[in-house]
């Protein structure tokens, strides 16, 4: 499925589409975990940790790094305030938003 | 810090030229090397070959956000950001701020402007074709605007010597509308490219898919200060290599090595002075860019080589008793006849098979496939007038074709290490036909910074246009569907109906034979000022489909060697 579509979808019709084991585990293992190594300039603190999980998510690491370690997130989120258009800034705020709330009562239901 | 370089000031000149771009930078080596005393003018900065190109060996991590165009940078050029990609963080500084530097749009027109020594030459395209008798018989055929004053043998010689200078890669093919250059060896095409080109010959009679002619040094020859292409694809950026051709790699080392070369950057040329005894020119007018301060500078011959729009709005504002309209325009023609190519048209496909092959390095150009229509016979046309080429190229997909896939870990770390498809896309480059109506004024209540009227464009497509980007798109689908191609999906931009992007403005001083509906004579001079030539786009009369630098260097070689002729005669 297109990616792009998947994220629409998701902000959109939020608690429809995606539920996945990866996801509740994005939130399981922020605990106990220091919130977040580094500031973010466009995201709040706590989105920044979620971010920092979910670029891992996609490419974590095996014999090369992963995406936070060759930071990754900090790339993203400094994009996002030095490039991004304002209605493309209010959609990823918004999908960030809904992905945590959804991720977290995912996790919430799994107990 | 002086202002001149090369050369201190002196009272008077054999020779000013204005400009330093593709067409100023030939002016200065052919009036230099003739032995004139010659000053050049550019209205932007100084920039020194290899020294400047601050970005040229950058990666795409060395640069925040990875080089796009910042929010930042979009907002003080909001007009140049309008390709789409003049304004990364790569090359965004050889572009005009747009807010220092404005113009007007009574229809929408994009003007892409670099303000620097070496002018555009430093980010052309470098696709580099010969006219045909074909292009230069155009008007006359078809009955439109003026007829050309020149031919393809008279400029053909002309043609050779700026190859030879220059260099050309490319492949002969002895095509009546596409005349071979004194080429290089080509590029070579890649696989897919190779095949396409093979299944095209095969089903479409007379086609051609050619390497793309471009001014890059390729096999042994050897040019003075200059190396071959890298094969980096970094042109834009200005070439450390002097791979490419640009009057900084290549005309202005020459003009400054006779001796004869005084450059003054910074320099803005608004007025041609005219003498009403001798019915010459005498000299320019000049606001200091930077501490706007006015000079004057004399000289015998005058080129005007600014860029058509900046060429034309000097002659413009050469206003005297005997010229109360601009210098030069009893026939009430500057400004008129804007021309350009139009282009976003097109169609891509994908192609399966080669999965086993690559290609070495970052080949700076692709494929070109010469006009085809309205050639005669079967070729001609009932709906349009004129033609086009397409340029394009075949590459394999790269990790960013995994961004659209809903997949994660370890299986995709290893999918984006992995060459991707195959994609083959060509896009066209269309002639526009020459309308009075289509131009450009000067707008003396909107001034700029240095006090100047502004530019305000009115010009647009007609039908012409609209019919032949529908044969466009459509042949292109036709081709690539027959080539074997899946997935084709033709395009037409609808951002691409403005006029400008070609980044190629013609017209607006052209040619002709009668000084009644035309500026300039068969040798680029002004009908009635013969010392003050002009020698950039604006002369063009038509505008055929072909880029159009390699044709502003002809007749600038020409013209400037023509002028030379006349100063020994004592007829200017």
């Amino acid at each position: 499925m297109d990616r792009r579509k998947a994220l629409k979808n998701m902000g959109l019709a939020m608690g429809y589409t995606v539920a996945t084991p990866t996801l509740i585990s994005i939130m399981q293992s922020c605990k106990g975990e220091p919130v977040v190594t580094w500031t973010p300039e466009f995201l709040t603190s706590s989105e920044g940790a979620v971010l920092t999980k979910v670029v891992d998510v996609i490419l974590p690491k095996t014999d090369t790094p992963s995406a936070s370690e060759l930071q990754v997130d900090i790339f993203i989120d400094k994009f996002a305030k030095d490039v991004l258009e304002k209605d493309q800034q209010d959609f990823l705020r918004m999908a960030m938003g809904k992905f945590t709330d959804k991720a977290l009562q995912d996790s919430e239901n799994q107990k | 810090m002086s202002k001149f370089y090369y050369n201190e000031e002196q009272e008077s000149y054999d020779a000013i030229v204005v400009g330093t771009g593709i067409s100023g930078g030939w002016a200065a080596k052919e009036l230099c090397e003739n032995g004139l005393k010659t000053l050049i003018l550019e209205r932007g900065r100084m920039v020194k070959h290899i020294e400047d190109y601050e970005t040229a060996n950058k990666d795409p991590w060395d640069f925040p956000n990875g080089g796009v165009a910042t929010k930042e940078i979009i907002e003080q050029q909001p007009k140049q950001h309008r390709t789409g990609y003049t304004t990364s963080q790569a090359s965004h500084m050889w572009f005009v701020n747009d807010l220092e530097h404005p113009y007007n749009e009574t229809k929408r027109f994009d003007w892409m402007r670099g303000y620097h020594v070496g002018g555009r030459s430093l980010q052309w395209g470098r696709q580099s074709y010969r006219w045909s008798d074909i292009d230069f018989t155009a008007n006359q055929r078809d009955g439109i605007a003026v007829d050309w004053p020149v031919r393809y043998k008279d400029i053909a010689p002309w043609y050779s010597k700026v190859e030879n200078y220059i260099g050309v890669s490319g492949e002969a093919l002895n095509l009546p509308q596409l005349p071979d250059s004194d080429f290089l060896p080509m590029m070579e095409l890649n696989c897919v490219e190779q095949h396409v080109r093979e299944k095209v010959a095969e089903n479409f009679d007379g086609r051609v898919i050619t390497a793309g002619r471009t001014a890059h040094i390729t096999g042994d020859k050897k040019f003075d200060g200059r190396t071959k292409c890298q094969f980096r694809n970094r042109c834009i950026r200005g070439c450390p290599f002097g791979g490419y051709f640009s009057s900084l790699s290549s005309t202005l080392p020459a003009a400054e090595a006779t001796g004869n070369m005084t450059l003054r950057p910074d320099s803005i040329v608004h007025e041609v002075m005219y003498d009403p005894d001798t019915k010459r020119a005498t000299g320019v007018k000049v606001i200091d860019r930077v501490t706007k301060e006015a000079h004057e500078f004399k000289a015998k011959v005058i080129f005007l080589c600014a860029s058509a729009i900046a060429s034309t709005s000097i002659l413009m504002q050469s206003k005297s008793d005997r010229f109360p309209n601009g210098m030069g325009n009893d026939s009430d023609q500057l400004g008129r006849n804007i021309m350009n190519h139009h282009l976003g048209v097109g169609a891509s496909g994908k192609f399966d098979g080669f999965e086993d092959k690559y290609y070495k390095g970052r080949k700076p150009s692709g494929v070109y496939i010469p006009r085809f229509r309205n050639l005669g016979g079967d070729s001609d046309r009932k709906d349009y007038k004129r033609g086009f080429g397409y340029q394009g190229g075949a590459s394999r997909g790269n990790w960013e074709d995994m961004i659209a896939e809903m997949s994660h870990g370890k299986s995709l770390k290893e999918a984006i290490t992995k060459p991707g498809g195959w994609t083959f896309g060509i896009g066209g480059f269309g002639e526009i036909l020459p309308y009075e109506e289509n131009r450009f004024t000067l707008d003396y209540d909107k001034k700029d910074q240095w006090g100047l009227p502004t530019v305000t464009f009115d010009a647009e497509f007609k039908e012409n246009e609209y019919n032949m980007r529908k044969d466009m798109q459509d042949s292109a689908v036709e081709m690539l569907e027959k080539a074997g191609l899946r997935d084709v999906v033709g395009y037409d931009n609808t951002a691409s109906h403005a006029i400008g992007l070609g980044i190629h403005e013609m017209g607006t001083a052209r040619m002709g034979k009668d000084r009644k509906t035309s500026v300039l004579n068969a040798n680029n001079a002004l009908h009635d000022v013969p010392n003050v030539y002009v020698t950039d786009g604006s002369f063009m009369t038509s505008a055929s489909c072909v880029n159009p630098s390699l044709t502003y260097m002809a007749f600038t070689a020409r013209a400037a060697n023509h002028a030379v002729e006349e100063l020994k005669k004592g007829n200017i």
